[in-house]
């Protein structure tokens, strides 16, 4: 298994391994913060702030970073889920067309394009497509959320496009989209190569099983024993790949939200470093781990969903 | 003699001779990965030789866009920017090396140590390599790089403390694997001291793997070092790091010159890491082998 | 009356590593309708894709010849949709291993009916009832229960049933069961056996049996083909081959067999040499680099699978009278 490694990152190899919400991880890390702290008085108060929920002011805006970071992340949610789930529809798409035509011209263009994928950094890729969709063929927004003069629907999850969908304004829905399409698509860029390496791989570490011969001896239709034979069987490891991705999607938007100018956690994350704003980078640096911690979770006991031979009886 | 197409489905060989790199080199994408590394090695080295202008130099004009004159334009101080994107292959490409080298070394050791001798050196290793992962990567490196200051060298220490954890593992788990495997124990049984054991049988088998992940972090610390500068915590003005150099590039959008190429500059690099190090991974890997065999049915 | 399946002159190449090979090297027989048509041979012997070719299993870039016809079409030729029809309702097929050959994550419904209603177009309910109809026919104790298993739930000999539940599904008329025992524990292999021979005689089912295990065969074949080296070298009615075989491989495949009855010291006989490896077979007679009547022209000359009498056929020039040691 650890040569079938992902390439990018390393965390990957290593996800299945990790005792998540392993107690003493979360113990370690708090002792983390507590080296950080010059003081020990201070580091005795900031944990009992945290688990008050109190997580400092920043030094910059001067508001709670509490606040400061509820008002940024729903921008920076929106964002990534729209991106995750474009990565994992194109990625695994891909994937599967370049493992049954393994070896054939699609799966060698395909590697090269999954290859690139990885290799951009995400910053200059927001770069350009910035500057040839926007300023050159003005296809989409270049800045914000919304257009300047339109105001989001009523709060519900902050989202714009939900809540827009959820009070029926579908023009302000669409205007979110249109803002929306772009940094997505761009964050995607790295995950797709990602998803289309990892899925192709899955896939054909399973398409020589013995159940896929038996399924086409059943006389099912190729299409058939592709989608629910083989691809459920390689779905476990593209699952387990989720948590990667989503680190990956949070990686790029510490560099990406400024250049699209989204007021997410991305953003506030990247300002907050450059002016050495200790607390909003401890805010944002823990929030961002304890989100991480949660995806990984959410990521097995979906694993338990797919393959019911790892479900707790 | 032909039959009518029948459903992609092939009894994969069994291993491959391990180590067959030569067929490796083979393969279009080695290269491709292979001729631009080699390209890039080029400029590295022959940099002062081949580069128009000074890097440094400023003149007085700014923001020029390509031509004969400046390949690549000029930038805001009317500095030739393509020989600030070839000078600061002098800065990526060591100090991706360099860190990765590192990276494999504390890594091996440690997990090499944790793997071997188990108990508490193991815990230890072990929670540190948790604290590591339990962070996206960028918002650690940051971490670390806002907290010590923004410069290079801090940005390499940063990037340092993100990859060790990896290969620690990776080493660990190998040698744990192995520490049971007959081989060893037949070597010991002859008489060989623990030493020699762990050097000569079992680090052969973690050599594989940990070459595949290091080729692969190879491009992964060129986009790590690039993102770090990009966001003001790397290199600091006027050093032409590639990621500060974007930076600027976003600062003056409308000139995309200046912007686009170090970000090209990026990208072939990883690119070529990374398609050295995919073919290396094929090359080592049996079940990715090609071979067919009617076999014994 | 015509046979169910008539395979004459089959030829399989696969592309490998270093060329093309001939696995499958002219295999000619006849298979009748409620008969139990049994293939013994060794591993390499090609027994196994000679089947998968009658079915179009085969990897892509095989080459297939020769004719096989399956109740007057011509399987060999069919298109793919054609083939499809057929897979899994006309002719079905029970693989060795049944942990590997049922998805690990589908329950044992889902992988009963999902070529029943493809094939028969049942709606679920339907197709359900029937599935625990079938579970019942192959004496699986909880049928309801079964059906919401999922594979690594249940035992081996469970799991082997299930398979030959599926292959039964849409009421097939020729079962292909490759080596369908070899993976279970001895005291499982009776029961499927006599399970086999059970739903045969119920249904008219004809059944090719493939197994290298000369006991599995003797219990329930009732004509026997032995395979060496891609070739049918020996075929008739199983009791009379086993109790007088006239080919010599045959002849050394039982003599290989330890006797309950023989002394202790006796030692074990076995054939000398190893079965050629399909990519270097030995010119003339595959066999004739191990076989102790081997004459000169053996060495030349591919004997053909001959009519002896009107129950036997055999490949092989040498003294026909051979009594097994």
């Amino acid at each position: 298994m650890l040569t079938e490694l992902v390439p990018g990152d390393p965390a990957a190899a290593n996800l299945g391994q990790r005792a998540i919400g392993d107690p003493a991880a979360v113990q370690a890390f708090r002792e983390h913060y507590g080296l950080d702290k010059p003081l020990p008085v201070q580091y005795g108060l900031y944990l009992q702030h945290l688990v008050t929920g109190d997580l400092g002011e920043s030094e910059q805006s001067h508001r709670p970073v509490r606040t400061d970071l509820s008002e940024y992340v729903p921008a920076t949610a929106e964002l990534a889920i729209t991106s995750i789930l474009i990565a994992y529809v194109l990625g695994i798409t891909l994937g599967v067309v370049a493992a049954v035509r393994r070896n054939r011209l699609t799966d060698q263009l395909l590697r090269v394009i999954s290859l690139s994928g990885i290799s951009m950094p995400t910053f200059w890729l927001a770069l350009v497509a910035l500057y040839v969709f926007f300023f050159k063929l003005g296809w989409v927004p270049g800045s914000g959320r919304l257009d300047p003069g339109l105001l989001p629907a009523a709060h519900v999850t902050g989202l714009y496009t939900v809540d827009a969908l959820l009070s029926g304004q579908f023009d302000v829905m669409a205007n979110a989209f249109h803002h929306l399409i772009l940094p997505a698509f761009v964050l995607a860029a790295y995950n797709i190569g990602l998803l289309t390496r990892f899925t192709r791989s899955a896939v054909l570490e399973v398409i020589n099983n013995d159940y896929v011969l038996a399924a086409r001896a059943k006389g099912l239709p190729e299409r058939t024993v592709v989608l629910r034979h083989v691809l459920r069987a390689a779905l476990p490891p593209i699952i387990t790949v989720g948590g990667l991705a989503f680190a990956n999607v949070m990686t790029g938007t510490v560099l990406v939200e400024s250049i699209f100018s989204w007021p997410g956690i991305g953003q506030y994350a990247f300002h907050s470093a450059t002016t050495l704003d200790l607390p909003a980078i401890m805010g944002v640096s823990l929030f961002v781990a304890v989100v991480y911690i949660v995806v990984n979770f959410t990521v097995d006991i979906l694993y338990g969903v797919v393959d019911p031979r790892i479900r707790v009886a | 003699m032909s039959v009518q197409p029948v459903p992609l489905r092939f009894r994969v060989g069994f291993r491959r001779r391990p180590g067959t790199l030569g067929s490796a080199w083979r393969q279009p994408l080695a290269i491709a990965g292979m001729v631009l590394a080699g390209l890039w090695l080029i400029v590295v080295i022959f940099v002062p030789l081949i580069a128009p202008y000074d890097p440094l130099a400023q003149s007085s004009q700014l923001f020029s866009e390509p031509s004969t004159a400046h390949l690549f334009g000029t930038d805001e101080l009317g500095r030739d920017v393509f020989s600030r994107v070839l000078w600061g292959s002098r800065l990526s490409l060591p100090l991706a090396f360099f860190l990765v080298v590192m990276a494999v070394v504390v890594g091996a050791v440690l997990g090499g140590l944790a793997g071997y001798f188990g108990g508490w050196v193991d815990e230890v290793i072990m929670r540190s390599t948790d604290l590591v992962f339990a962070f996206p990567t960028i918002i650690l490196a940051m971490a670390v790089t806002a907290a010590l200051g923004p410069s290079l060298r801090n940005a390499v220490l940063a990037v340092l403390v993100v990859f060790w954890p990896s290969y620690a593992r990776v080493v660990r788990g190998l040698v744990m694997s192995l520490g049971e495997a007959d081989y060893v124990s037949a070597s010991r049984l002859l008489g060989a001291s623990s030493r020699r054991a762990l050097l000569v049988d079992v680090l052969p088998n973690v050599a594989g793997p940990v070459m595949v992940l290091a080729t692969l972090d190879l491009g992964n610390a060129v986009l790590l070092l690039a993102g770090l500068s990009f966001l003001g915590l790397g290199a600091q003005p006027p050093t032409p790091e590639w990621g500060s150099m974007v930076n600027t590039g976003t600062q003056f959008f409308q000139r995309w010159w200046m912007g686009t190429f170090p970000g090209f500059a990026i990208l072939s690099v990883v690119l070529a890491f990374n398609f050295l190090g995919d073919s290396l991974r094929d090359a080592l890997d049996p079940r990715s082998s090609w071979a067919v065999q009617g076999r014994d049915r | 009356m015509s046979p169910l399946l008539s395979v004459s002159g089959l030829r399989v190449r696969l592309p490998t590593a270093s060329g093309p090979v001939t696995v499958v090297d002219g295999v000619d027989y006849e298979v009748e309708r409620g008969q139990v048509f049994g293939i013994a041979g060794e591993s390499g012997s090609g027994k196994t894709i000679s089947v998968l070719a009658l079915l179009g299993l085969l990897p892509s870039g095989a080459e297939v010849g020769g004719s096989a016809r399956f109740d007057g079409k011509e399987l060999l030729t069919l298109d793919r949709r054609s083939l499809r029809e057929i897979r899994g309702k006309e002719i079905a097929m029970v693989f060795q291993d049944p942990m590997t050959s049922l998805h690990p994550m589908m329950t044992i419904e889902q992988q009963l009916t999902e070529h029943m209603r493809y094939h028969l177009g049942l709606d679920a309910k339907h197709a359900r009832a029937r599935a625990a109809g079938l579970l019942h026919e192959v004496s699986i104790p909880d049928p309801t229960g079964a059906l919401g298993a999922y594979p690594h739930q249940l035992s081996g000999g469970m799991r082997q049933r299930i398979a030959i539940a599926i292959a039964l599904a849409c009421g097939p008329r020729l079962l292909i069961a490759d080596e369908p025992t070899t993976a279970l524990d001895v005291t499982v292999q009776a029961g499927i056996l006599r399970l086999l021979d059970r739903l045969r005689r119920q249904s008219g089912l004809a059944v090719i049996m493939i197994t290298h295990d000369l006991g599995v065969m003797s219990s329930i074949a009732d004509w026997l083909s032995v395979m060496y080296a891609g070739r049918i070298v020996e075929s008739g009615p199983t009791g009379a081959v086993l109790d007088r075989p006239r080919h010599p491989y045959t002849a050394g495949l039982l003599a290989a067999l330890p006797h309950p009855e023989a002394a202790e010291d006796t030692p074990l006989v076995s054939i000398s040499g190893a079965p050629p490896n399909p990519q270097a077979r030995p010119a003339g007679c595959s066999f004739h680099p191990r076989c102790k009547h081997a004459i000169e022209s053996c060495a030349s000359e591919v004997p053909d699978l001959l009519q002896v009498s009107d129950s036997r056929r055999l490949a092989c020039p040498v003294d026909p009278l051979l009594v097994p040691a």
